[in-house]
């Protein structure tokens, strides 16, 4: 109780309320803008939260975080064009609605959709993130390692267009993160001889490289049109309170997907959109006006993307694991705030754990006021050139990252790992599996040779640990049904093509 | 692209990297070291995976049973000249400060990924440094390098 009130006090500061409600308005702005998403607005921040304390830095990184996942709504419907892939199924019904002059109430459906989506997961991580971590109490270095791989293994098997680059790029993720000293003997290695690498690879600039920079050079890949895009204007309106609870069978179902979704490693908010849509679509008394501008259409996939921020944050804080790009991010600034997510945090910052819950909840009822309010003129910022956009993005991750550590070394990290980021997705290869393997390299690196020391050298004692085997078994059945699919795809897809040529 | 020789590029690609590093894990100075205690074992297991992995597309791609055209056209010319804008921005960032270094880049870069409207350029570029400068300053307590603006004022009042 007294956790709760001190989180409330917290919160009641003008500055820390400021920092929430600033990030879930920047992060509707980043979210509605075509193509930003969720990973840039929190890597944006990221060298910002370096010189805040771990309260405003959390307020602002779960304002991002919600704030941008809701404002890819804004463009899906005002334009046809989703801001963040978790708002893909949004257009479905989204622009139909705006066609038909009803782009007002298609914005109100998105906002309270998006707001008891996030409220109901929020309750959903209060109840399961510290029931997760008791039974994290019990992991020792092997049940680590076991619960790291288990995690890659997940993010890998996603790699839905091609496991092995996907294996690839998790395994590069990890050998990144083994440059610089070794975790348990503080030797240095890999470092090229380089004076600044053998402290490591730093975390900001190479996830900011990666997915922020990465993406403006793709965005200029892309052949950008300097025009502007074509937006048409609108207003807000809220649905009747009678209407929402009507649907209240809707909002239920599809806040327990996203949820549901949101808790497994790698699997995300646009699978938890869609997932969640065409549940809706079946189950729907409207199911045939599906796709004709529905509203049940908008609140299954906005309730169901909400919903996975409260999901995601259940392995995050309970267990140290992230299960995407996104939580992979707040895990590293947790860290640089001092705090190691994972079972121990429950008892030793049940405070701060009180305040994410709390931070949550107040950013999910935020989105419901800055919606209704700054919706209609989020939706002007979508007009802004591109050019102009990529160029600031630029700046602001230059000066955000040379802050960290006043060191212009960072800058040089920033600009390969985005050479790197930009290769790989020329390439195709996933982004995700690399950040969450340089994430959780470290712990799964010395979690394995703590083992070893233990087993003393035996790697067959592993398997002889219940929930060490019982994670290796999960992750082996993951893997071999996703390989098991991808095979089926790859044959069906060879079926089609040579059905067209006969 | 066609897809084989995507997955010959990239194979060879990884191949690169893997050679590359495989020349900071050679056998030296921690030979004897048990498995466990020896910080060159896990980097060693993974370069071994990786270099396979990299042997595996590129065979994928030289046997070439998927021959359809990926991915997209890229506009090279584009990313080449911002990719060249950047890596100086970001090389003359700290020696030169980041309000010149910023007054120069970015109607620099505005027009080199085609943007042509002088007056936004000017515009934008002209409130984004100082509101920049200012918000990291004074909120964020971050002095960005080289030159500030107060600085500048205060020459020019010592100047008056």
């Amino acid at each position: 109780m007294e956790n709760l009130i001190a989180a409330l006090v917290s919160l009641a500061d003008p500055v820390i309320f400021a920092i929430l409600i600033g990030g879930t308005a920047a992060g509707i702005l980043i979210g509605a803008m075509p193509g930003l998403g969720s990973v840039l607005a929190i890597t944006l921040a990221l060298p910002l939260t370096f010189v805040m304390g771990p309260e405003p830095s959390i307020a602002l990184l779960l304002g991002l975080y919600a704030g941008s996942v809701y404002g890819g709504s804004l463009s899906a419907i005002l334009i046809n064009t989703p801001g963040t892939p978790q708002a893909a199924a949004t257009v479905f019904d989204g622009y139909p609605m705006m066609q038909q002059g009803k782009g007002d109430l298609a914005l109100g459906w998105a906002t309270v959709a998006s707001t008891i989506g996030g409220l109901i997961s929020v309750v959903i991580l209060i109840a399961a993130a510290p029931l997760l971590a008791r039974l994290g109490l019990e992991f020792g270095p092997i049940e680590y390692f076991a619960l790291g791989l288990f995690a890659l293994t997940c993010v890998i098997s996603v790699s839905r267009e091609d496991l092995l680059k996907g294996g690839l790029a998790c395994v590069l993720g990890l050998l990144v993160a083994t440059i610089g000293q070794d975790p348990l003997t503080g030797d240095v290695r890999l470092h090229f001889s380089n004076f600044n690498l053998m402290a490591g690879i730093a975390l900001v600039p190479f996830l900011v490289g990666l997915f922020a920079l990465s993406e403006v050079f793709w965005r200029v890949a892309e052949n950008v049109s300097p025009e502007d895009r074509p937006v048409a204007n609108t207003g807000f309106k809220f649905p009747g309170l009678s209407d929402i609870t009507s649907r209240w069978r809707v909002f239920g179902k599809s806040a327990i997907i996203g949820t549901w979704i949101g808790t497994l490693p790698g699997v995300g908010a646009t699978a938890s959109s869609m997932v969640s849509y065409a549940e809706a679509r079946r189950s729907s008394p409207n199911g045939d006006n599906f796709g004709k501008g529905e509203p049940d259409g908008i609140i299954a996939s906005e309730t169901a993307n909400n919903a996975v921020t409260g999901g995601a944050l259940v392995p995050t804080l309970s267990l140290g694991i992230p299960g995407d790009p996104i939580t992979a991010v707040m895990l590293g600034a947790l860290i640089i705030q001092g705090i190691t997510p994972g079972p121990r945090l429950f008892v030793e910052n049940a405070d701060l754990m009180v305040f994410i819950f709390v931070a949550l909840f107040v950013v999910n009822l935020a989105l419901l006021v800055l919606g209704a309010v700054m919706g209609p003129i989020f939706s002007r910022a979508i007009r802004t050139p591109e050019p102009v956009m990529l160029t600031l993005i630029l700046v602001l991750l230059a000066i955000g990252t040379f802050s960290v550590n006043y060191n212009g070394f960072d800058l040089l990290v920033m600009l390969a790992s985005g050479v790197l980021g930009f290769g790989m997705r020329v390439l195709r290869f996933p982004l995700a599996p690399v950040v969450i393997g340089f994430v959780l390299g470290p712990m799964i690196e010395q979690s394995l040779r703590q083992g070893l020391v233990i087993a003393r050298g035996d790697f067959f004692y592993f398997f002889q640990q219940p929930i060490a085997l019982v994670l290796f078994i999960v992750s082996a059945l993951f893997l071999g049904w996703s390989a098991l699919r991808h095979w089926r795809d790859g044959r069906k897809a060879k079926g089609r093509t040579n059905g067209t040529d006969a | 692209m066609r897809e084989n020789s995507e997955s010959i590029i990239a194979g060879g690609a990884v191949l690169g990297i893997s050679a590359l590093l495989f020349t900071q894990v050679l056998p030296g100075q921690f030979e004897g070291v048990v498995l466990a205690r020896n910080p060159m074992t896990f980097p060693r297991f993974l370069l071994g995976l990786f270099a396979l992995g990299g042997a595996g597309l590129l065979v994928r791609g030289l046997i070439g049973a998927r021959k359809g055209t990926v991915g997209m056209p890229v506009s090279w010319f584009k990313v080449l000249a911002i990719l060249v804008l950047a890596g100086i921005y970001l090389a003359v960032f700290a020696p030169l400060g980041f309000i010149p270094a910023t007054l120069v880049f970015m109607p620099v870069a505005m027009l080199a990924l085609g943007y042509r409207n002088p007056l936004v350029i000017v515009l934008v570029t002209l409130v984004t440094v100082p509101l920049l400068w200012y918000l990291f300053t004074e909120a964020f307590s971050i002095r960005p390098p080289g030159i500030g603006i107060d600085d500048m004022l205060r020459q020019i009042g010592g100047g008056a």
